[in-house]
């Protein structure tokens, strides 16, 4: 209902703005003047922060060097992006890399969110504000040592779980020889470091409820479990939505850092392991050439462009006030 | 304070393994003393990049330096460094951001030359110009480093001069060797007999597969500026007149040896976990994890007697696993300098770096620092060190002008039977130096092959560590993916184009 | 005004609110068990002596205490005590900034009079899923803004951030149109809309945002490497990271069989524990200061109340 609502007053004034043309448009401008001015600092900033050095992509299609510089360096076609189609992995790590990314989003939203509200649920001030920042502490810890921990429980010679599994009367697990286990560490490990961090935009969002909406669901003798259905997920679902877009727009890329200190190089899980990031970094370490990895990056931008263009425009048949543009 | 003096060991063995290849022609007056023909009658000021950490005296030791430059060529050298964490990203914006300066460490595959070089960022040494402005650096170093430096004819940096082996060796618990029975490993056989023994007494021999002695053993060693360190494409380097190269897995040698290694893994001969280790190379031995540790010989030398010191027990050894094979020595540009392309002084940056690799006093105290403070000399080819908290020996990325020639050894004052087994195994090895092959002195440049050179370098940790370790399930399996995945990588033109830069080569040498 | 302990306050004490109040002390307390103990075992480890750690591997309580780490992190007291001022300082000027770039970019935004906001939207938002790479912005920074050894290379990269924007925008949205139209036909500008109106009900949302703004200041080490060359600049997270990355390049160098013993014996890995008290000391300052931010996350907003 307040969605319509919301549709209908905002086609009611665009139509009534509908004058065109050059005049039209210094109309506007003054008509905005406000708006424009106090867009003004992000505006120049983002200009000279991120649309002018954005003309480096065209090293992507040039065979860099020093004397030439990004503009001066010679043409070289789509020679920079051969190197990944060729690696014959191109298939296998553009998978995993959407595979893992959408692993991350749908269990990252769904915990955090859970995380979120449950939170407020809880009566005591101080378990909850421990037990929240205690959440927080992982996103601290650098993915270097994430890595050695992982090691730590993980090994097979002196891993705490083994360990925990030979106490226990079991056959050791040898992980680190064992791909199909790595989806599940990662993701866990990935949970793990966004919890805190990712928990706190839904629990600014709930806090922005107006507490009225929930004496009136009171009222209404909603239950507890009504109650958290039928208005706080509802009501933070723009929160929502803006943070899954933001996160589709990643869809493409993978967290090097982390992927690299879990993994490293042990190539027997690459096959479950391996994301375009890390591919890259493999295949530029000798030589890390500038126009490659331009490559590369262009070729993720591109893929995650068009994916957030399409998810977008499926969200705003959804709710037009809801979409990133 | 304990890695100060770990590291102050291993680097005296280098030390004294350079020394020990000299033996007989360290003749000191002839270094250092040649006048540069350039003009000095402007003063400069240098600026020069190294790679590593600044230690507390490096600018007090620098001071000196320039009070003698400024004297002898009327300038002074400033330096700043890239730390070890930030070089691979640094280096090269150094380069492209157009920063002013003028000499700069590099090396061949980690530090950045060929990589530079392609990309333009090095200035050209042409043989006139290095027998104008450093003519005593062109009496000293030898034509094979220069050999070595050149990139499609041309030389972009001095190489040091020094003869280190290119050799791993293995330190080994004398305890369990003789509890096992075996009373040495010189060859393959009774190197895998050891790793036998210790995985059927529950132990680690060592860190992973000796891939290394395998094919060395065989006379075979790396390609210079080949994939994957080399690695990939091998050559008979044992014989002179084997101008082939091959391939690995067009080699019954390697699949051999990837049985083999399947074998030990399953026995357990090292952990499963060899690929994820975060331990330094040293921790297996010094914990008592492992028996036995392959390294380079002063690694070998300085851990051995850290372990010996901790666990007297233990009697670590250095025993040489391809005792009979000759020798090689190291290729030169694994340390070298050169000159930034938009050096505004080149000259007078060469005329410097000949002062740092020619001038004992100045080439001393870089490695050193101040004579008196840090380090008192010992005749006229020994050092001492007083002090080695603030400036440490070799610790100041001096390896670039590292010279032979005028290259102190260090001091000795209590030997132990290690250290005698050392010199024994120097002495052995400097009577057995290989004969040069003339691939020694190649350098491959990947440059127009660059777009496969980079696809096998995503493609191969796949497979390469998990078989050169032993880890895969089924080896013959693996090795079909392995040389499948290569093949659409475009091996075949990196061969093609080696084989035909190697031709080249030959026929410019003749 | 609803000033219960939870916000919700109690609506109705049945079997319901029983059970999630289980649920909800009991998950909380899990993941909060989860997040803890690793921690846990980093401050331990920062108080053990290296060689039981390598021997052992992480334990909850020291193995062998040694305050050796700490030692070696404070050798030079005055270099930590000053890099610790360079972040605190560029972290409150960067966070109060941005906040305030941020929070009147999303306004504008966030209006939904305003016809333009898509096209705008989407000019941010382009920005986060292409970029130059490192050279270009380099060359910008050290070349054109000759931003090079300045505390200004170290705040303006992270000033603005088009993610904290967008999720500014997303709380502002939730403000009804009728408390802004309210204050515009009470003859408020747009400015002075935001700041006494807007401002107050999106308290929670300025500290999220300003959390994460502050959070991207401390945690940078990344601008330090590329532009700052004077070590009595280098912020805090600087030293952590050129700790662990020593790693990487030591790996890189003993993967290499040909790298030069001389080099192989410079480059000393730090210890475990080293890393750990590391860790412990660049995190300390900012986890101690969360509970301030929290007070925001405890009480809901009454509109209602509101008035512009």
């Amino acid at each position: 209902m307040k969605v319509s609502e919301k549709k209908r007053t905002n086609e009611l004034r665009k139509r009534s703005n509908g004058s065109g043309g050059v005049k039209g448009f210094i109309k506007k401008v003054y008509k905005y003047r406000a708006f424009l001015l106090m867009l003004a600092p992000a505006v120049i900033y983002t200009l000279i922060f991120a649309y002018y050095p954005m003309t480096g992509i065209v090293l992507a299609f040039k065979r860099y060097t020093y004397a030439g510089g990004i503009w001066g360096s010679d043409w070289n076609g789509f020679e920079n992006f051969k190197f990944f189609f060729k690696s014959g992995q191109a298939g296998l790590v553009t998978r995993n890399t959407v595979l893992y990314n959408v692993a991350f989003i749908v269990i990252n939203t769904v915990v955090q969110i859970a995380v979120a509200i449950l939170l407020t649920e809880i009566h005591n001030k101080h378990y909850r504000k421990i037990t929240q920042s205690i959440m927080f502490l992982p996103y601290f810890i650098s993915w270097v040592i994430v890595g050695v921990m992982a090691f730590n429980i993980f090994s097979s010679d002196y891993g705490f779980l083994n360990t925990l599994i030979m106490a226990l009367g079991g056959e050791k697990i040898s992980f680190y020889t064992t791909p199909q286990a790595w989806p599940f560490i990662i993701v866990f490990f990935n949970l793990w470091k966004g919890v805190g961090y990712g928990s706190v935009m839904y629990l600014a969002a709930i806090m922005g409820i107006d507490t009225s909406i929930y004496e009136a669901a009171a009222i209404d003798g909603a239950n507890v479990f009504q109650r958290i259905f039928k208005v706080t997920i509802p009501m933070i679902m723009p929160t929502t939505i803006i943070l899954f877009l933001l996160s589709v727009g990643g869809i493409f890329k993978g967290n090097f850092d982390m992927f690299y200190n879990l993994v490293g190089n042990n190539g027997l899980l690459y096959n479950y392991t391996d994301v375009i990031d890390t591919l890259t970094f493999r295949a530029l370490i000798t030589n890390s050439d500038f126009g490659m990895s331009a490559a590369i990056g262009l070729f993720q931008s591109v893929l995650c462009f068009i994916t957030v263009v399409c998810v977008n425009k499926l969200v705003g048949l959804y709710d037009r006030d809801a979409t990133l543009f | 304070m304990k890695k100060n003096v770990k590291k102050l060991a291993a680097l005296s063995m280098s030390a004294a393994l350079a020394a020990g290849m000299l033996a007989g022609c360290g003749n000191k007056e002839d270094a250092g003393q040649g006048g540069s023909g350039g003009d000095t009658s402007e003063y400069v000021e240098l600026k020069m990049y190294l790679l590593g950490d600044r230690t507390p005296d490096f600018d007090e030791v620098y001071g000196e330096i320039n009070n003698i430059l400024k004297e002898k060529l009327n300038c002074t050298i400033s330096v700043d460094f890239l730390s070890w964490g930030e070089h691979d990203t640094k280096y090269s914006l150094l380069f492209a951001g157009e920063e002013e300066f003028d000499l700069v460490f590099t090396a061949s595959s980690w530090g950045h030359y060929e990589q530079t070089v392609s990309m333009g960022g090095f200035y050209p040494l042409t043989e006139e110009f290095v027998q104008t402005y450093a003519p005593d650096i062109w009496k000293v170093v030898p034509e094979m480093a220069w050999s070595q430096a050149k990139i499609d004819g041309v030389a972009y940096m001095v190489p040091n001069y020094q003869n280190e082996f290119g050799q791993d060796v293995l330190a080994v618990r004398g305890d369990l060797m003789a509890k096992y029975g075996i009373s040495k490993i010189t060859n393959w056989d009774e190197l895998i007999a050891f790793y036998k023994a210790c995985a059927a007494d529950g132990m680690y021999a060592s860190q992973g597969g000796p891939w290394y002695q395998y094919f060395q053993g065989k006379g075979y060693t790396t390609t210079g500026g080949g994939p994957k360190s080399g690695e990939l494409i091998l050559y008979h380097t044992q014989d002179a007149n084997d101008l082939s190269f091959t391939y690995l897995l067009d080699w019954d040698g390697f699949t051999d040896y990837c049985h083999q290694m399947k074998e030990l893994a399953d026995l357990k001969c090292w952990s499963s976990d060899v690929l994820n280790s975060s331990d330094e190379r040293q921790t297996g031995l010094l914990t008592g994890r492992t028996a036995g540790m392959i390294w380079n010989l002063g690694s070998c030398k300085t851990y051995a007697a850290q372990a010996n010191q901790e666990h007297p027990e233990w009697n670590v050894t250095i025993v040489d696993p391809v005792a009979a094979l000759p020798k090689r020595v190291q290729s030169y540009i694994n340390n070298g300098v050169a000159i930034n392309v938009n050096s505004r002084h080149p000259e007078r940056a060469m005329m410097v770096l000949n002062e740092f690799y020619t001038n004992p006093e100045i080439n001393d105290m870089t490695r050193f620092g101040i004579e008196g403070k840090h380090w008192e000399a010992v005749g006229d080819d020994q050092y001492k060190v007083i002090d080695e908290s603030n400036f440490g020996v070799d610790s100041n990325c001096n390896w670039g002008w590292m010279n032979a020639e005028i290259k102190r050894t260090e001091y000795i004052e209590n030997r132990t039977p290690l250290d005698d087994t050392y010199d024994t195994i120097m002495d052995v090895w400097n009577n057995n130096v290989k004969p040069e092959h003339i691939y020694d002195g190649f350098n491959f440049d990947s440059t127009k092959v660059a777009t496969q050179m980079a696809a096998v370098d995503a493609t191969i940790t796949t497979y390469y560590d998990p078989l050169v370790n032993g880890l895969v399930t089924d080896v013959d399996k693996t090795l079909d993916e392995f040389r499948a995945a290569l093949e659409t990588a475009g091996i075949r033109d990196i061969i093609a184009e080696l084989e035909s830069q190697a031709a080249a080569y030959v026929a410019s040498r003749q | 005004m609803a000033a219960s302990s939870s916000h919700l306050g109690r609506v109705k004490n049945g079997k319901d609110v029983a059970a999630l109040n289980v649920i909800s002390y009991v998950f909380c307390g899990f993941m909060a068990l989860i997040c803890l103990v690793p921690f846990l075992m980093i401050v331990s480890g920062s108080f053990s002596s290296e060689t039981a750690i390598v021997q052992n591997g992480f334990s909850l309580w020291p193995q062998e205490f040694s305050l050796e780490a700490y030692k070696t992190v404070f050798r030079e007291p005055m270099v930590v005590f000053r890099a610790y001022a360079t972040t605190i300082g560029l972290t409150i000027a960067g966070t109060l900034l941005g906040l305030a770039m941020q929070t009147m970019t999303a306004y504008v935004l966030a209006r939904k009079e305003f016809e333009w906001r898509n096209f705008f939207s989407f000019f941010f938002y382009f920005t986060t899923l292409f970029s130059g790479g490192l050279v270009p912005y380099y060359l910008l920074m050290r070349r054109t803004l000759h931003l090079v050894d300045s505390y200004l290379a170290l705040l303006l990269p992270l000033v603005f951030s088009v993610y904290n924007l967008l999720i500014m925008k997303s709380y502002i949205m939730g403000i009804p149109d009728s408390l802004v139209d309210a204050a515009k036909i009470d003859g408020c500008g747009e400015f002075r809309t935001l700041v006494q109106v807007v401002v107050p009900l999106i308290k929670p949302a300025l500290a999220t945002v300003g959390l994460f703004i502050a959070l991207a200041y401390w945690n940078d080490w990344y601008n330090a490497m590329l532009y700052i060359n004077s070590s009595e600049k280098y912020p805090l997270q600087y030293f952590l990271y050129q700790q662990i990355t020593d790693i990487e390049a030591y790996k890189k160098l003993i993967a290499n069989g040909t790298v030069s013993s001389a080099v192989v014996s410079a480059v000393s890995l730090p210890t475990q524990t080293l890393k750990m008290a590391l860790t412990i000391v660049v995190t300390g300052p900012i986890v101690l200061a969360y509970p301030f931010v929290q007070k925001y996350f405890v009480q809901g907003i009454t509109i209602g109340a509101v008035k512009g």
